[in-house]
This record gives C-alpha cells, sequence and structure tokens, in this order.
C-alpha cells in the first residue's frame, strides 16, 4: 500500500518498456514462424513499420457507427496498459501493485474484451457480428479456468497480489511442483484461446470463416486500428509476462538496485525469446481446430487447472 | 435539531404514511390532468430520499429503535423495530424508489386515467408495504406486510388485465407467493413452539430470538423458510413466474419487483437465519444447501438469459442468475462460521449483501432503460431493434453502463461484490472436508463462467438493440426518452459507478451491519485505516483498489487521446461504407440476431435447455424455420404437478353425490371422527 515518486517512475518505465516489447514480440513470434516454414521472414521490427504507417493513414469512419466505435480503441488500448502495471515485470515488486491483484486483471482483460465485441457489433456488418460472438464465447470458457488457476497459484503463496505469488514460487525449490506444471499447462491453453493464436484462431488470415479476431477489427481503420493492433500485441505479451511471473519467476529482481534490474532484464529478455520460439513452433504444428472443438479445448484446460488442484492436496499437503 | 424529536424509525414510519398518502391522492386525483397527476411520483421520490436517510442514520449512529404500536391482535401489539440490518435494506429500497418515481414521473405522462389511477395507487402502496416488512418486529406484522407486498404486486402486474397472457402470468405469480406465505406461516410457527413466552406474545421476533428448538425442529424451520423465501426471490426451481411476471408488468414495475421485492426475501433469509434462528445453531450442510441452490440458479439463470429475445424476459432471468450470486455469498458464509472460519465468513457475508445494494441499482437502471426503449420503439423483440445508439443516446449510455456493472467488470459495482466474493471463496483450503472444499471451488469456477456468461449476454442486448442498424421501422424513428426518465436512469447508473469506485464507505457500513447481526466482523473494518483501498484480510494477501485504477484508467485514455490526436493522421472526410463481401444485396436483417448470438450457448449447453426445432424442408415452397426454447421445469416438474393435482381433484369430485341424504352420511362420519379423535 505504498507509493511515492519511484513507484511512478518505476511505472511509467515499465508502460514504455510493455509498449516497446509488445510489438516486438509479435515481430520475433512471426519471425520465428516465417524461418520455421521456410518463408523468407518479415523483419522483427515489422509490427513498429506497420503501426506508424497505420498512425499516420486517414481513419475511415464506416456508416452506421455510434459514438462507441470511436472510443473502444482507446478503452482496450488503456486497459492494456493499466493492466500491465498489475503484473511484475522485471521486480517482483511492481509499481502498479497497490491497484489490484489478478483477479483485478482477469476483470481488465474481460473489459478489453466486451469493448472489443461490442465495437465489432457496432459496425452493423455480419462479420462484426460473428466475430464479437466468438470472442465472448472464447471468453467465457477460458474465464473459469483462468479462476481455477488462480486457485491453484493462491495455494502456494495464499495471495492473490502477482508479485507476492512470484516471490513465493521464486523462494520456492527450482524442480515445479506437479500443481505448478498442470497450472502451467492449463494456462498456456487459456493463453492461446484468449489471444486468438492457433488452434482457435488464425492471427495471419482474414479468411472469414475462421476468423475471430480479425473479424472485429475488419471496419477499424488508420489510428483506430493501430491503437487495436497495438493493444493485442501488448495483450499477448502481458499474458506471457503473467505466465512467466506465476510459474518461471527465476531471475526476477526483489530488491531496489538498478543491478539486480538490469539482470532481471536481461533475464527477462532470454525468457522472452524463448517463450516466443516455443509459441511459433507450437503453431507452425498445430492445425486450426473447428469453432465447435474449441469448448473441448477449453475444457481441457479447466481440468488441467483442476488437477493441479486436486494434486496439490493429494501430493503436497 | 431535527434529531432531536424523531428516530430513524418514526421516520420510516412517517415515510409510510406518506406513501400510503401519495398513493390515494393520485387514484382520487386520477380524472385530472396533466402536471396534477405526476406531481404524486415527485412526493413519492422525495419520500425515497428521506427512507434512504434514514437508513443510513441507523447504520451510521448504531441505532436499535423499538415501537409498539396498541393494534393488532389481543396480546400481540404491532412490534416494530428498525435496527441495523432494516437500515440497510431501508436504503436499498429508497434509493431505487426515489429514482424509479422520478422515471415514473415523466414515463406515466401519457396513460389514460384508469390506467394512471391504478399504477399511482399502488406503486406509492407497494412502497409502504415494502417498508413495512423490514420494520416488522413480530412475526404477525412481518406476514402481514409481506401478504400485503405480494398482493399489491400482483396487482401491479395485472395491470393490463386484459390480456389473457398477462392474467395467466399475474395467476402464476399470486399462486406461488401464496405458497411462499403459507410455508413461512408454518416456519414461524415451529419456530414459536421453542420460545419462552406462550400464547400470541410467542411470535414477536424477540421472544422467536431467544427460543430454543430441538435440533430437527430448526433443520424444518430452516428448510421450510427457504423455500419460502426462495419462492420470492426465485431460487430454482421456484423462479418460475419470474420470466412470466416480469414482461408482464409496466418498466417501472418491474423495475421495483426485480430491483427490490427480491431483496425483501434475501432480507427475510438473513433475518430468519442469522437473527432468529441464530448462527450457532446452523451446520455447515445447510450453507452448503445454500451455496449448491445459489450456484444452480446462477448459472441456469444466465444460460437462459442468452436464449431470450424479449428484453423484459431476459432481464428477468438475469434477477434469478443475480439472486443466485448473492445466495453463494451467503451460503458461503454460513458455511465458513459452521467451521470456525469467521475472517472468509465476514467477507463473504459483506459481499452477499453488497451484491444486493448493487443488483437494485443495476437491476432497476435496465429495466428503466428497456421500459424507455419498448415506450419509444413500440417493439417487445430485440430483434427489430438496432442503432439506437445513435437515437437515444442517453438511454444508450444509461444502459451500457448498468449492462457493464452487472457483467462484473472493473471499476463499475458488480466488479467488487464478484471480487469480495472469490476473495472468500479462496479460503476453501481452509475447510477441514474434502467435499466442501471441492464445492467451494466449484462453486467459485461457476461464477467466474456466470459471470462471463452475462457480460456475453449483455454484449448481445446492447449490441442488437443498441449498435449497428436499425431491423425495423420502430428502432428506425425512435426519439431519446424525456427529461425525467432520463435524471431517474442517471441518478441509478451514477450509482452503479459510485459504488464501484468508492466502495469502501459502504462497506464500512455493511460491516457495522454485520457486527450487529453476528457479533463479529473483518479483521482491518474497513475505512479505519484508508477509504482507498479494499484490504479484506491484509495488503500482502489480496488488495484492489478501485479509485487508483479508475484514476489512472481514466488518466491514460486521456493522455493516449490527446497524444494520438496530435501526432496521427487526419479523419477522412465523410462516412464510407462498411465492407460488403463483394455482396450487395445486404440488408440489416443479415446483423446478428439475438438468437444467432445464443446459438453457441444452446450448442454446447443444450441439456438446460428443451428445444424444439422445426427445420424447413428443402423441396418446401413456403419454408419455415420455427425455434422454441423451453425451460425444462415446466415439463419435468410443474406440469407434472398440475396433472396430479387435477387427477386428486377428480377423485375428490366423485365424493359429489346429488342426494342430501349422501352429505348428511358424510357431515355424520367428519363429526364422528372429530369426536374421536379431540375426546
Amino acid at each position: 500500500m505504498s507509493g511515492g515518486a519511484g513507484s511512478v517512475l518505476g511505472s511509467f518505465f515499465q508502460i514504455v518498456l510493455v509498449g516497446v516489447l509488445g510489438p516486438l514480440l509479435v515481430g520475433w513470434v512471426n519471425w520465428v514462424r516465417g524461418v520455421l516454414s521456410n518463408r523468407k521472414p518479415p523483419s522483427v521490427i515489422q509490427p513498429f513499420r506497420d503501426l506508424f504507417k497505420l498512425f499516420r493513414k486517414e481513419t475511415i469512419r464506416p456508416s452506421g457507427t455510434s459514438a462507441l466505435f470511436g472510443l473502444a480503441p482507446y478503452v482496450v488500448f488503456s486497459a492494456m496498459v493499466v493492466a500491465s502495471l498489475l503484473i511484475p515485470v522485471v521486480s517482483t515488486v511492481s509499481g502498479g501493485r497497490a491497484m489490484g491483484d489478478a483477479i483485478v486483471l482477469v476483470g481488465l482483460f474481460a473489459l478489453a474484451r466486451v469493448f472489443m465485441a461490442l465495437a465489432a457489433m457496432d459496425t452493423g456488418t455480419p462479420f462484426g457480428g460473428m466475430g464479437g460472438r466468438r470472442e465472448m464465447m472464447v471468453g467465457f470458457l477460458a474465464e473459469p479456468a483462468t479462476i481455477l488457476v488462480l486457485f491453484t497459484t493462491y495455494l502456494l503463496s495464499h495471495s492473490t497480489m502477482t508479485g507476492v505469488t512470484s516471490e513465493v514460487v521464486r523462494e520456492g525449490s527450482v524442480l515445479p511442483t506437479p500443481s505448478l506444471v498442470f497450472g502451467a499447462l492449463a494456462y498456456f491453453l487459456i493463453l492461446l484461446g484468449e489471444n486468438s493464436r492457433i488452434p482457435i484462431d488464425n492471427p495471419a488470415t482474414h479468411l472469414e470463416l475462421t476468423m475471430i479476431h480479425e473479424a472485429m477489427l475488419l471496419e477499424y481503420s488508420g489510428r483506430n486500428l493501430a491503437l487495436m493492433e497495438w493493444g493485442s500485441s501488448i495483450k499477448l505479451l502481458l499474458y506471457l509476462l503473467l505466465g512467466i511471473s506465476f510459474f518461471l519467476p527465476w531471475g526476477m529482481s526483489g530488491s531496489p538496485g538498478w543491478q539486480g534490474d538490469l539482470l532481471a532484464l536481461a533475464a527477462l529478455g532470454g525468457k522472452l525469446v524463448v517463450a516466443g520460439a516455443a509459441l511459433a513452433l507450437f503453431e507452425t504444428l498445430m492445425a486450426k481446430l473447428r469453432i465447435f472443438r474449441v469448448p473441448e479445448f477449453m475444457t481441457l484446460a479447466f481440468l488441467l487447472a483442476i488437477l493441479g488442484f486436486l494434486s496439490h492436496f493429494i501430493l503436497e499437503v | 435539531m431535527l434529531k432531536d424529536g424523531i428516530s430513524p424509525l418514526s421516520l420510516s414510519l412517517m415515510v409510510m404514511a406518506g406513501w400510503t398518502f401519495c398513493g390515494l391522492l393520485g387514484y382520487g386525483l386520477s380524472r385530472m390532468s396533466g402536471r396534477v397527476l405526476t406531481s404524486v411520483f415527485y412526493w413519492s421520490a422525495l419520500l425515497g430520499l428521506l427512507l434512504v436517510y434514514s437508513g443510513i442514520w441507523s447504520v451510521a449512529d448504531d441505532r436499535n429503535d423499538a415501537l409498539r404500536l396498541p393494534l393488532g391482535l389481543p396480546g400481540l401489539p404491532f412490534h416494530l423495530r428498525q435496527d441495523l440490518l432494516s437500515g440497510y435494506f431501508l436504503v436499498v429500497l429508497g434509493s431505487v424508489a426515489a429514482a424509479v418515481s422520478f422515471y415514473s414521473c415523466g414515463f406515466f405522462k401519457k396513460e389514460t386515467p384508469r390506467r394512471f389511477g391504478w399504477l399511482s395507487l399502488w406503486i406509492p402502496v407497494f412502497l409502504a408495504a415494502m417498508t413495512g416488512v423490514l420494520v416488522a418486529d413480530d412475526a404477525f406484522v412481518f406476514l402481514l406486510f409481506w401478504e400485503a407486498m405480494a398482493l399489491v404486486s400482483f396487482f401491479l402486474v395485472i395491470t393490463d388485465f386484459s390480456g389473457a397472457r398477462i392474467r395467466e402470468a399475474g395467476f402464476l405469480y399470486l399462486l406461488l407467493a401464496h405458497l411462499g406465505t403459507s410455508l413461512l406461516l408454518i416456519s414461524f410457527v415451529l419456530l414459536s413452539l421453542g420460545s419462552p413466552k406462550s400464547g400470541l406474545g410467542a411470535l414477536s421476533f424477540d421472544s422467536l430470538r431467544n427460543g430454543s428448538l430441538a435440533p430437527g425442529m430448526m433443520i424444518a424451520v430452516f428448510f421450510l423458510s427457504l423455500a419460502g423465501f426462495g419462492a420470492k426471490a426465485g431460487i430454482l426451481p421456484l423462479h418460475i413466474w419470474l420470466p412470466e411476471a416480469h414482461p408482464a408488468a409496466p418498466a417501472p414495475v418491474s423495475a421495483l419487483m426485480s430491483g427490490v421485492m427480491l431483496k425483501m426475501a434475501i432480507y427475510g433469509l438473513v433475518r430468519m437465519d442469522l437473527g432468529l434462528l441464530g448462527i450457532k445453531h446452523l451446520v455447515p450442510v445447510m450453507g452448503a444447501v445454500i451455496l449448491v441452490l445459489g450456484a444452480v440458479s446462477a448459472l441456469f439463470g444466465v444460460l437462459h438469459a442468452l436464449m431470450q429475445h424479449e428484453p423484459k424476459r431476459l432481464l428477468a432471468y438475469h434477477s434469478i442468475e443475480n439472486i443466485g450470486i448473492i445466495l453463494i455469498g451467503f451460503g458461503l458464509s454460513i458455511l465458513f462460521f459452521t467451521t470456525h472460519h469467521p475472517i472468509p465468513a465476514t467477507i463473504a457475508l459483506s459481499a452477499s449483501l453488497f451484491h444486493t445494494l448493487n443488483h437494485a441499482l443495476f437491476k432497476s437502471l435496465l429495466f428503466l432503460g428497456v421500459g424507455s426503449v419498448i415506450a419509444e420503439t413500440g417493439s417487445h423483440d430485440i430483434n427489430h431493434l438496432g442503432g439506437l445508439m445513435r437515437r437515444m443516446p442517453y438511454t444508450g449510455f444509461f444502459f451500457l453502463i448498468g449492462s457493464l456493472s452487472i457483467s462484473g467488470l472493473p471499476p463499475f459495482n458488480g466488479f467488487v461484490s464478484e471480487w469480495l466474493t472469490f476473495q472468500s471463496a479462496l479460503w476453501a483450503t481452509d475447510l477441514g472436508e474434502t467435499f466442501y472444499r471441492s464445492l467451494v471451488v466449484l462453486a467459485a469456477a461457476l461464477l467466474a463462467l456466470a459471470s462471463a456468461l452475462t457480460a456475453m449476454c449483455f454484449v448481445k442486448v446492447v449490441g442488437v438493440s443498441f449498435l449497428g442498424n436499425p431491423r425495423g421501422p420502430g428502432a428506425g424513428n425512435a426519439r431519446e426518452t424525456g427529461i425525467h426518465e432520463r435524471l431517474g436512469m442517471g441518478f441509478l447508473a451514477a450509482g452503479c459507478i459510485g459504488l464501484g469506485i468508492f466502495p469502501v464507505p459502504v462497506l464500512a457500513g455493511i460491516d457495522r451491519v454485520i457486527r450487529s447481526v453476528i457479533g463479529a466482523g473483518l479483521p482491518i473494518p474497513p475505512l479505519s485505516q484508508t477509504w482507498l483501498w479494499l484490504v479484506p484480510v491484509s495488503p500482502r494477501q489480496a488488495q484492489y483498489s478501485p479509485v487508483l485504477l479508475a484514476g489512472s484508467f481514466a488518466l491514460v485514455i486521456g493522455l493516449t487521446w490527446v497524444v494520438v490526436r496530435l501526432f496521427s493522421g487526419k479523419n477522412a472526410k465523410g462516412v464510407f461504407p462498411t465492407w460488403n463481401s463483394g455482396y450487395p444485396f445486404r440488408t440489416a436483417r443479415m446483423q446478428d440476431s439475438a438468437d444467432a448470438f445464443g446459438q453457441p450457448i444452446r450448442h454446447f449447453f443444450s441439456p438446460f435447455f428443451l428445444i424444439d426445432r422445426h427445420l424447413p424442408d428443402p423441396s418446401d415452397p413456403q419454408p419455415e424455420y420455427r425455434l422454441k426454447v423451453e425451460d425444462p421445469h415446466w415439463k419435468f416438474l410443474y406440469r407434472p404437478v398440475t396433472r396430479m393435482i387435477l387427477f386428486l381433484s377428480g377423485l375428490a369430485e366423485r365424493l359429489r353425490n346429488p342426494r342430501i341424504s349422501v352429505y348428511l352420511v358424510y357431515s355424520f362420519i367428519t363429526l364422528f371422527l372429530l369426536l374421536i379423535l379431540l375426546r
């Protein structure tokens, strides 16, 4: 519950870091995917070029939309920026820790999802409605599993504060406990669903029948599209960062001091490079699921989270 | 000072009398026209605010005022009492009553004299009856006002009694209301058997509180009262009147019934279980039963809400869901208390009571919004709407606030109560028995599922009716609703935002209420250290600061807006058509309808529905597509019961005989049996 000039500066630094790392991560994942599928990959900084171009372009207002359509990109982007303050990135003592815990984080993601779906409905096109409907569907399938993962991490740390959980897991043995392994697996499936990755959705296509995320953004252009895309890339980064802070917090700094922070930053960079490559590998190997198989996929995440929960009681107490 | 002469209780009684007078005045003036009529509702709104003051007074000053009026039965004068629990629910009642009355000033302007007389008589009387329920301090007064509340709300449901469907809905409601009241009567009488006094005096709440009953009797009282209050609150499987009665009633009446009347049942449950039975006489199983009922009601309510395209029916199913959420908190608190974990128990009870207030605010806001939409578009089906956000921007904005609140999204009020419920459910690990442990965890997962489904449902409602393009002429020509309606909704929307950002003072009040009821509270009472943070146990375990969250959110949105405006490209001039996939014949009807939006749910959760779907034959020259989704309780519970009752009454019919001698024999046998039995 403490604040001060230092933590405000830290928060600002964290926002800038996340804002830069988000598009970079997407660029890295796309680069690895390109290499893995024997294509000549786009540059890692391609997302920045896209964002820059979009910000310079004219913004079109589609017919029939209301004020909500123009407001939604700002809400989605800001929700991601605020959410980034709730996750420990470099140090387990994150700047915005005072604002809330992991459940608040889930709530912020849900808020962004609702606004994105509403904006899609606002276009009045069949695509928009379809995208919004599917996005909300994946959302309601993922949310109970997310809550169960949080229950599992709560068992270890007796806290829903993300930083505290990282501290407790880091203090524990390097050999992961079974409940953490199950929790991490469930979390990975949730990450894929919530970020519209293969096998739930294909971020690389505009093919009508497979898309969820892209269908919702179809009518956006210019700076509105740039904000939406930037927000989405930050969301992917935040999901990875939250996973890292829960399940792989080793290397994070826990005490003030720039030397520790620099080391932690290097460790974070390494983890993100590996995680991004792993995500790209997984996406290259998997095929997209039919939309009606998505519930089974997300139920698997739910069951894995329950297993994590039960294995704590059976094996670890 | 004003406070010298009167107490909160006398203030509440004055409000009650005022409301009754308002009703009679409105009825008397119903032949007059124009402003005179609607002034009744201004007074009614003012009285609502007075009631809020009275309730806050009770809670803030720890008042416990009692009064005996020389009325009623011999040996049982009217016992009235306003303690902290009553005070809290009076705040719920008063705030919604004020907003709905103000809304009614404009909404009922164009009514015919008959309808106006009817509504302006019964709405204030309804409010007075609910106040009576809250200040009653003996079983007789409680049931008297309870029954008055049920009857008056029945009159309000059948306002448009010329429609057969409305009469049927009213009858169903009346039936279940009376079933509930009779169960309550039995449970009060059973409870009074253990009371130290004898005669009618045993029915005062004081003597019921100090009674001692055998454990078996306690359990009977608990379950009877749960069913009795459950019939009013809409707990599964006694919920079926809600989706019928709410669409039948005018919108402000639905807002009052759903926003406040259902809460009277929650009040009754808390009063009965924690006040009269006493927390030490409860057992964990009771908490588990309430928890399961709550979780099942929550999931079932939201799933059926997703199937609806009639907005009031949809909101009625959401009331079932939200009562379920309140009961999850209440059940958790009993479960934790009876297993000696007072901390999570208090968190859960605070969550439950806070959600009661939150639901009252956003549900009445949503009903009022729907009322304006129906009045302006003339359509009871959201599949005929669309694009209302542009035509009715205020209504749309307020409805959006209500939708975000009911979906449990930060920084609105619904999120705070759900957050608190999760915080207490996390303590499941401290429960000894694995069964209860897994039950609590599953209930929490169901709560998460229900809240995510609610978000989906309100994306559907807002998206189909307020966004996109108009699907029919009604929506295309709609106009913004009047100033009274807007102010009434604005008051409730401000409440949703205000309670979402500043929940700590309210939770401090709730903590006092809980301390007065069960003698224990949160380890760090809210507001004792700071008003910025919500810290149930310790900052290391969990904390939430809605003020900081909303503040930084607003800051980031503002900064982003400024920076993007400064450095980005221009807006293209004019408005451009949307992408039509190369298909030029697109119409507004090709947008997602409410049923299309619910289709994945129908697919995944098909066991919860009775689906009657007719698909047309490809060769059919006049193809027809028909879909009907029904509540399975009708088929598997209510219709068999109805058939059984009809069968039994058919048997009784056989006793009838045209000859008088047969009746004389019946009388003789009855007398004979009575002589034997009552020797």
